[in-house]
């Protein structure tokens, strides 16, 4: 190999240079110049052999691709683009969450307020939080999607079966990894909806011994504290996503062995032919597919961007307070189904019989379920099954929201929805110059005034779904008297409620408490229509200051 | 191919765009997302507040009007916090009297958390085995620390007027010594001076009292025993007493200067005849 | 390689050597599962909040006598018997009671919003700072705003050689019952890990007969 400096007195500078920079490229890409390069974005045919193939068999990072794709399964259909996209969404968390961990401490107190300074100090740190926070969200609905793609177009059948079973373990550790990172805002959302939805641990039989350890461990104290933070913070930062790139790398090695399934329509029933692309069908990775992923990049990238400027907000409450617990606690969406299960029954069954075997179920199905035919109409049974079964889960996951079984008095009610302890308060929102001092009744008109109108407006909605009328006609609905056994009246309700106030009365009253801060007090009352006694006699205090900014979340 | 192309650069050109359009706003959306920490972090405060401390601080702070757990007003036990020499000025006029170095801040934080020994006043941080967290602690202190933004407590033309009161005692009303010990408590004189029945060392601040009936005619050459504690509460620096329970009184005496827009005529004239009243030798 | 084709059916000394390594690696791993359990287990000392307190029987207070505090342990150690009644409401029988005879140690904090309350000599009774909860010697509720009795640790107690001799009992609803002292105790200790909620008993306040309040 001649040296530089001989090619210089051969050819000349201009040329020697040339030709130096076109080996280091082909270095670089392992087997293309810079010819072969601008050939391909030129879209020009490769030239004979095709040097396009040679970072496939060369490079590393090619390597891990295929070097061409059957035609059929580079359209949208089948795949929807399903799988590439989880995998995007597991580097997009990794980066993001890079970046989050430069101004985050796990342990408590600390990392509240840490949360906080990336909100108010960090240049575009709410972005980036709601990046990975809204990234999370979306991970996990894409993955449940591919995986429920799969499913439909029988691609986890022979023989793919060990890739569907990869494929599940990704699923769990997707959500594992989407829950473990609830907790660390260390706020009260997080640590209830992570108190809650652990609870079952300690019951794990024999509680004695198994539950009370395995609670120990899990939160590294009887309760959570500096030692559950830091434990779980090491599962969400460490532990799981090793784990998750590990099986990763196992799920995306089967993929390429197995070649992605054809639609199920394309094939002759029982075969399999991923494996066996006639030249004629192939689409080359480069410059094809690889121009596809970086479209698709661009356009997942800005439309999380804009997600998470314009139509996200991560949420962030109190401090975590171990000694108060919030109305309503609700475990994150992906997991409400639980929740819904386990107000149905006992914990034990639920958590340790029924989830387990639901889990078991669906790793082995492809085991078990062996009809040889992808075809969509010789499956009309497993397709129903499947779609039921997303049903039941929708309905499951209604069943753990507060709407189900959880109805608080109805003067708290109220208040939850106006004045929440936490979370999007209709009060709170209303701008400081708009609460006029004075005492205001539900549905009252102040001139002049829209926000404040609009906010009782909502105030006389929220009380005419918890009250009703006996003597009077101020409310939408009559009451309903429910009896006890002994034919007394046991409590009244409405159409919408199980528990409504008769006859309520209720205002809201805003007085200024400090000159730049205003007290905003929510009362109800209201009287057995038949003994006069008190049967509600309550208020609900909140304060608004006037740089707070409730108005724009 | 070339469609793809095109998409991709817009969808990178926009992004570039918006994160570009967000980035100038960014400075301003961080002041004002700071301000509105500040402002929530009050808000806090003041539910603590309402919560916890208008029991011996009173609902404005003034330790004026205290209510309990139940909502019934009972007497006030607590200094004011609402308070032009507590807040005003940094060093404010009650850090120079009991000469604390570091800041305002400190002062209130520390005291909320550790309480203060001698008086009434509990420990409320967990750090020393109260029940706040330490960041509750910081947002009562915001909240205290609000009512010295106020331009109406701190402004630089608030004068506070002093209500003009006679020369002498005898222009009041007749006393009634009855409704002393209601008065005692109620206006917090109990806070600073202890119990005039109790053990002398409870009267952490000022003076203890349960012998002033036989004291106040001999303080001031010249000066009945009325009208020395007549001027004693108007003007508290008009004579320093020698000698507290726990050690030389403080001067110029912390007592508050402004009980003279708080008492009635009649309460003054009350009070006298029970100060008369409390004698121990 | 001789060995190979002598016998597919038979062991040879190897293949049984391989299988004998290959299950020592299994137990390893079963062995070592369990100690990497117990790494992870949160431990308290003897002497932590947490864990256990061993002190001598002589810290004990005399029957209704006030209570003996210990910061460390953030408990309360008493000695109640109801039906022996000293001062109006440090011990006095009230409506609902049953015998409750025995030591007991009582966890620090209010049941109400976490305070730490304090024994008040002059009152006879437990008094909450913050907003005015009032407890009777043995935790019971007397005023509001807690919501339930005090809450108590786990108490065994010792004889000399540090035997159990007796560990408080669960009452119906789950609180610990007083223990009573047997014969021969030498000491009591106080497990900090094993606290159990107080009851929500109605509230003393104008219950207390014969003349107390």
């Amino acid at each position: 190999m001649a040296t530089f400096y001989d090619q210089v007195r051969e050819m000349g500078l201009k040329q020697a240079t040339i030709a130096k920079t076109d080996e280091v490229v082909e270095r670089m890409t392992s087997g293309l110049n810079t010819n072969d390069i601008r050939s391909a974005l030129r879209g020009d045919a490769p030239r004979r052999p095709n040097p396009r193939l040679r970072p496939h068999a060369d490079g590393f990072w090619f390597h891990i691709r295929p070097s061409f794709y059957h035609n059929e399964v580079t359209r949208i259909y089948p795949t929807f683009r399903l799988g590439w996209l989880s995998t995007f969404m597991l580097v997009w968390e990794t980066i993001t969450g890079i970046f989050l961990m430069i101004f985050y401490t796990p342990r408590p107190g600390t990392a509240y307020s840490d949360i906080w300074n990336i909100l108010t100090n960090v240049p575009l740190g709410e972005l980036m939080r709601d990046l990975h926070r809204l990234g999370a969200e979306i991970m996990v609905l894409v993955v449940a999607l591919h995986m429920l793609r799969t499913f439909i177009t029988g691609s986890y059948k022979y023989p793919r079966q060990f890739t569907w079973l990869t494929g599940m373990l990704l699923l769990v550790l997707t959500l594992v990894l989407s829950f473990s990172g609830y907790l660390l805002p260390w706020d009260q959302l997080a640590y209830w909806a992570v108190t809650v939805a652990v609870s079952a641990v300690e019951a794990s039989p024999p509680a004695d011994i198994v539950g009370k350890n395995l609670n120990l461990i899990v939160r590294g104290a009887p309760t959570f504290g500096p030692g559950g933070l830091l434990r779980w913070y090491l599962l969400h930062v460490l532990v799981l996503p090793l784990l998750a790139g590990v099986f990763f790398f196992v799920h995306y090695y089967k993929v390429v062995l197995h070649g992605h399934s054809l639609p199920p329509g394309r094939e002759k029933i029982g075969e399999d032919t991923a494996k066996r692309v006639p030249k004629t069908d192939r689409t080359y990775f480069i410059p094809d597919l690889f121009t596809s992923e970086l479209m698709w990049t661009a356009l997942a990238t800005l439309l999380l961007i804009v997600g998470a400027l314009w139509f996200y907000s991560a949420p962030l409450e109190s401090q975590a307070n171990p000694l108060d617990t919030p109305l309503h606690v609700v475990a994150p969406w992906y997991l409400a189904w639980s929740q819904g299960w386990l107000k149905l029954a006992d914990k034990v069954l639920i958590a340790f019989i029924f989830i387990p075997a639901l889990a078991v179920a669906f790793f082995v199905m492809p085991y078990i379920e062996v009809g040889k035919s992808r075809r969509y109409a010789d499956r009309r049974v497993g397709l129903s099954v499947s779609m039921l079964f997303i049903a039941f889960m929708l309905v499951s996951n209604w069943m753990g929201s507060p709407e189900y079984r959880v109805e608080s008095s109805p003067d708290q009610e109220v208040f939850q929805e106006l004045l929440p302890q936490e979370g999007h308060s209709i009060m709170l929102s209303v701008p400081y110059e708009a609460l006029e001092l004075g005492t205001f009744g539900p549905g009252e008109e102040v001139p002049g005034n829209p926000e404040l109108t609009v906010a009782l407006e909502e105030f006389e909605a929220a009380m005419n779904r918890h009250s009703c009328n006996v003597n009077g006609d101020r409310w939408k609905d009559e009451c309903k008297p429910i009896l006890d056994d002994e034919g007394n009246v046991e409590r009244y309700a409405n159409t919408f409620a199980a528990e409504a106030m008769p006859d309520a009365e209720a205002q809201l009253v805003i007085e200024q408490v400090q000159h730049n801060m205003k007290q905003l007090t929510l009362q109800a009352r209201a009287e057995d229509p038949e003994s006069g006694d008190a049967l509600v006699d309550t208020n609900k205090i909140a304060f608004r200051h006037i740089d707070s900014r409730y108005e724009v979340e | 191919m070339q469609v793809k192309v095109v998409i991709g650069t817009i969808a990178f050109m926009l992004v570039m765009i918006i994160l570009g359009v967000a980035a100038l706003f960014e400075p301003a959306e961080l002041a004002e997302k700071t301000d509105a920490l500040l402002g929530r972090q009050i808000e806090k405060g003041a539910a603590l507040f309402s919560a916890s401390c208008v029991e011996c601080h009173g609902v404005e702070g003034k330790a004026q009007k205290c209510v309990d757990f139940a909502g019934e007003e009972k007497g006030c036990v607590g200094l004011p916090l609402n308070h032009a020499p507590l807040l005003c000025g940094e060093p404010s006029e009650r850090l120079l009297q009991v000469g604390w170095e570091s800041s305002k801040a400190h002062f209130i934080n520390q005291t909320i958390a550790a309480g203060r020994t001698g008086t009434l006043m509990p420990v409320w941080s967990e750090s020393f085995g109260g029940p706040l967290g330490d960041h509750e602690v910081e947002q009562l202190t915001n909240f205290v620390l609000n009512w010295g933004e106020d331009p109406a407590l701190c402004g630089e033309d608030v004068v506070v007027e002093i209500v003009e009161w006679p020369e002498s005692w005898e222009d009041l009303p007749e006393g009634d010594a009855a409704n002393g010990p209601d008065l005692y408590q109620s206006n917090g004189c109990n806070a600073c001076h202890g119990d005039p029945a109790g053990d002398p060392a409870l009267a952490v601040v000022g003076p203890w009292l349960g012998n002033i009936g036989n004291d106040a005619g001999d303080r001031v050459p010249g000066q009945s025993a009325e009208q020395y504690i007549y001027e004693s509460i108007l003007n508290p620096d008009a004579f320093i007493a020698a000698e507290c329970p726990n050690g030389p009184c403080a001067e110029p005496s912390v007592m508050r200067k402004d009980y003279g827009n708080v008492l009635s005529e009649q309460d003054m004239a009350d009070l006298i005849a029970y100060y008369l009243t409390l004698q121990s030798e | 390689m001789a060995e190979a084709t002598a016998s597919a059916e038979s062991l040879t000394r190897r293949e049984f050597l391989y299988y004998i390594w290959g299950a020592s690696v299994a137990l390893l791993v079963i062995e070592s599962t369990g100690l990497l359990v117990w790494f992870m287990l949160p431990r308290f000392r003897e002497g932590e909040f947490g864990g256990r307190f061993t002190l001598p029987i002589d810290v004990l207070p005399e029957t209704n006598a006030p209570p003996f505090n210990f910061a460390d342990g953030r408990f309360w150690l008493v000695n109640v018997n109801n039906e022996v009644q000293v001062g109006c409401e440090r011990m006095w029988e009230a409506p609902g009671d049953g015998p409750i005879i025995g030591a007991a140690s009582i966890y620090k904090v209010c049941t109400h919003l976490g305070c730490i309350y304090a024994w008040v000599d002059a009152n006879d009774r437990f008094e909450c700072p913050c907003h005015g909860s009032k407890y009777r010697l043995d935790g019971r509720r007397i005023e509001d705003p807690a919501p339930r009795n005090l809450d108590r640790f786990k108490l065994f107690a010792l004889d000399e050689n540090e035997n159990v001799l007796a560990e408080s009992s669960e009452g119906e609803d789950g609180a610990y019952n007083t223990l009573p002292i047997p014969e021969g105790t030498a000491f009591l200790q106080v497990d900090t890990g094993d606290r159990n909620d107080g009851v929500s008993q109605p509230l003393l306040t104008g219950q207390f007969s014969q003349g107390c309040p």
